[in-house]
């Protein structure tokens, strides 16, 4: 099998390059779904964290944040999953103590940033995901709206009569959006947690 | 002795100073002696003495009667003069919103200490007390060794329960109204739209106001979340590589050189540092370990070969029962023997179907021709013309169907449920090429409840053709939709990958 450079994963993290991704999951995926399992998780548990994990990472590359000195992109993929993981446990008042650490991570990539980024991901995660349970329709009007694309055109693409009409609509999508999430027990954890 | 009748009216004269001097003189006499008798004589003076209490009976019946007067003033005065209009509200008859209520009457604390001093002394409250008498006398245990004179102003305070209900109720009315800002006030603030006058004030709010302070930044965020369209396609891109791709790393020469015994040192190294972790690649040597097995048992096969070759045979004499009372002994062991050796062998093939399965075998697993439904999609009108066809189409007269349908007169907008139909019709004719062609007219008409069906009918046709990447691309697209086919598209899509030869 081919392998690849951490330069070439990230660049192509950041291009979301279809190969390089399916490189990532067929290299990487199955020793965090072995650390989740032998840590009280199941392999729906490991699905999402090693795709957070990639989230967490393209993210930091947006930033430009990431630099490996001392690390690999294996050791900070591992490192962002366990961090992941550990978050998740702290959730479900699991003991994180008696840890089976399987993955081999780095303890100083954890600072303040990247556990603010988490965080944030996490809280993006929710919206996002609550965006997507919207009917297309709302969907794309949202998207189009986000794109800062003219009323008129939005009006044009939706086929809607006039341009309050579409601004009408935006606001009622975004206010089921809103009030989806506020009804969400996972919103009301974040909020918890925040205060 | 005196009877008991006698006795007590003269203990009563005595009492009231009847008796005569001579009479008087005895009694007293007796009264000395008798210690039951004085105290007889004892109580008939307490109870003369207190029904003669006239003046303190009307004094109590006077306090009680200022003590009622009291509680009504104190009703109908209400606290804080809250109750100043609450005529106009008894008066109400119209029907009036919730704006009008809150904004003409300032209504609803009056309302509630007006409906609080009305049930004051109702049984529920009593009946609320005693269910509460526990933990008021938890309480009281608790307060024991305090001196309440030290804390100054609390038994005020306790019993200042109106101030408590009406404190209660400002919640209440708080949570239940409406927030003073839409969604549509914020956004028009978070992106500069809002009017001079109105921003200051909805400033001048936000900085007081928490609850406005965490709409605000919900908003906020939720726009910075959803402007990520970047994020939301990785996470969908992840997503699908993870549920049609295998999570091993090594390819599937390698499973089998491994398998075989014929990897070399490095490699071996390599394959079994992975399989010790990678859950899914054990399960997948462990199934190619059993297909082989299977496929090693030629005599099994053989035989099974041979059953099938006798029960043709045995059918074409029209052997309709195995248990047939003219059949001898041997024979009816015979045929014991031969469904006990079938049962076994069908187990067999169930065990070797994962791993053997070809395509046709997949496509007949997973073809199966929907029941017809053009009602779903077309007009009335269009029904009827279609009833003809519905008939021929459920008799599962494929030819007939195709040439009513090639004759309908439909809509251009219609005409997806025509080519459904001469699709499926064409599929169950093995006219796959045919019915690819009119699938794809079902999919690009973009807009029906057609299309997730004729994805999938169309990725089955790529597979009886054989045509693995165009039906994978099919098979993802209705991945993709989420809908009833997933499952089964997920399962065709690994198949793919590693069995179909």
């Amino acid at each position: 099998m081919i392998s690849y450079t951490d330069a070439q994963i990230l660049k192509g993290i950041l291009r979301h390059d279809n190969l390089i991704l399916q490189y990532i999951y067929k290299q990487y995926y199955y020793k965090v779904n072995y650390f989740i399992k032998k840590n009280q998780g199941s392999e729906d548990d490991a699905s999402d964290i090693f795709q957070e994990a990639v989230i967490v990472i393209y993210r930091k590359l947006k930033e430009n944040d990431l630099i490996f000195e001392k690390s690999s992109f294996q050791g900070y993929l591992f490192s962002v999953c366990r961090l992941l993981w550990l978050k998740q446990l702290e959730k479900r008042r699991i003991e994180k103590e008696k840890l089976n650490d399987s993955l081999p991570y780095q303890e100083d990539i954890y600072d303040d940033n990247l556990i603010e980024l988490i965080e944030k991901n996490e809280k993006y995660g929710l919206y996002q995901k609550h965006f997507k349970t919207l009917s297309s329709d709302c969907q794309k009007l949202l998207q189009l709206f986000f794109e800062k694309v003219p009323l008129k055109e939005i009006a044009r693409i939706m086929g809607y009569k006039t341009e309050k009409y579409a601004k009408t609509r935006k606001f009622k999508c975004k206010e089921l959006l809103i009030k989806r999430i506020k009804q969400d027990t996972e919103f009301k954890k974040i909020l918890e947690d925040d205060t | 002795m005196t009877p008991k009748t006698e006795l007590f009216g003269r203990i009563e004269d005595y009492c009231l100073n009847l008796l005569d001097a001579r009479e008087k003189e005895d009694f007293e006499k007796e009264l000395t002696l008798n210690e039951e008798l004085r105290d007889e004589v004892k109580l008939h003076h307490d109870i003369q003495d207190a029904v003669l209490e006239l003046d303190v009976i009307a004094l109590k019946a006077s306090l009680e009667k200022i003590q009622r007067e009291n509680t009504l003033n104190s009703f109908e005065n209400g606290s804080f003069a809250l109750l100043e209009e609450l005529d106009e509200i008894k008066d109400l008859k119209e029907e009036l919103t919730f704006e009008q209520l809150i904004d003409t009457f300032e209504s609803l604390p009056k309302v509630h200490v007006y409906q609080h001093g009305k049930t004051a002394n109702e049984n529920i409250h009593r009946f609320y007390e005693e269910q509460n008498g526990s933990e008021m006398n938890g309480f009281e245990d608790e307060l024991e060794g305090i001196e309440l004179e030290e804390l100054d102003g609390l038994e005020e305070a306790i019993l200042e329960s109106d101030i408590l209900n009406l404190r209660d109720t400002l919640k209440q009315v708080a949570k239940s109204v409406e927030p003073q800002y839409s969604a549509e006030d914020i956004d028009s603030y978070l992106n500069g739209e809002m009017g001079d006058e109105i921003l200051a004030e909805f400033e001048a709010e936000l900085e007081m106001n928490q609850d406005l302070q965490f709409e605000v930044n919900l908003h906020n965020e939720l726009d910075n979340a959803l402007g990520e369209f970047d994020v939301m396609n990785l996470r969908d891109k992840m997503k699908n590589i993870m549920s049609a791709e295998t999570s091993w790393n090594v390819s599937e020469q390698t499973i089998e050189d491994f398998i075989d015994g014929m990897l070399e040192e490095d490699l071996l190294m390599e394959f079994n540092a992975e399989l010790k972790e990678n859950t899914d690649l054990m399960a997948e040597v462990s199934l190619r370990n059993h297909i082989n097995k299977a496929i090693g048992e030629s005599d099994i096969l053989s035989l099974r070969a041979k059953l099938a070759h006798a029960r043709k045979e045995s059918e074409k004499k029209e052997v309709k029962s195995i248990v047939m009372p003219q059949f001898d002994l041997k024979s009816t062991r015979f045929w014991r023997n031969s469904v006990a050796m079938i049962i076994v062998l069908v187990g067999l093939m169930g065990a070797l179907n994962t791993g053997l399965q070809s395509v046709d075998k997949t496509y007949n697993k997973y073809f199966d021709t929907p029941t017809w439904a053009s009602e779903r999609s077309i007009n009335t009108s269009s029904v009827d013309e279609y009833q003809k066809v519905r008939q021929y189409f459920a008799e599962e007269d494929y030819t007939k169907t195709i040439e009513l349908l090639e004759h309908t007169t439909t809509t251009p907008q219609e005409a997806f449920v025509k080519n459904f139909y001469l699709a499926l019709s064409y599929q169950n004719l093995n006219q796959y090429d045919k019915a690819i062609e009119a699938y794809t007219r079902v999919i690009d008409h973009g807009d029906n409840l057609f299309i997730e069906e004729a994805e999938w009918y169309k990725s089955l046709c790529y597979l009886k053709l054989n045509q693995k990447n165009e039906a994978k691309n099919e098979l993802l697209a209705v991945i993709e939709r989420k809908g009833h086919y997933e499952n089964n598209a997920k399962a065709i899509v690994r198949k793919l990958k590693y069995t179909i030869k």
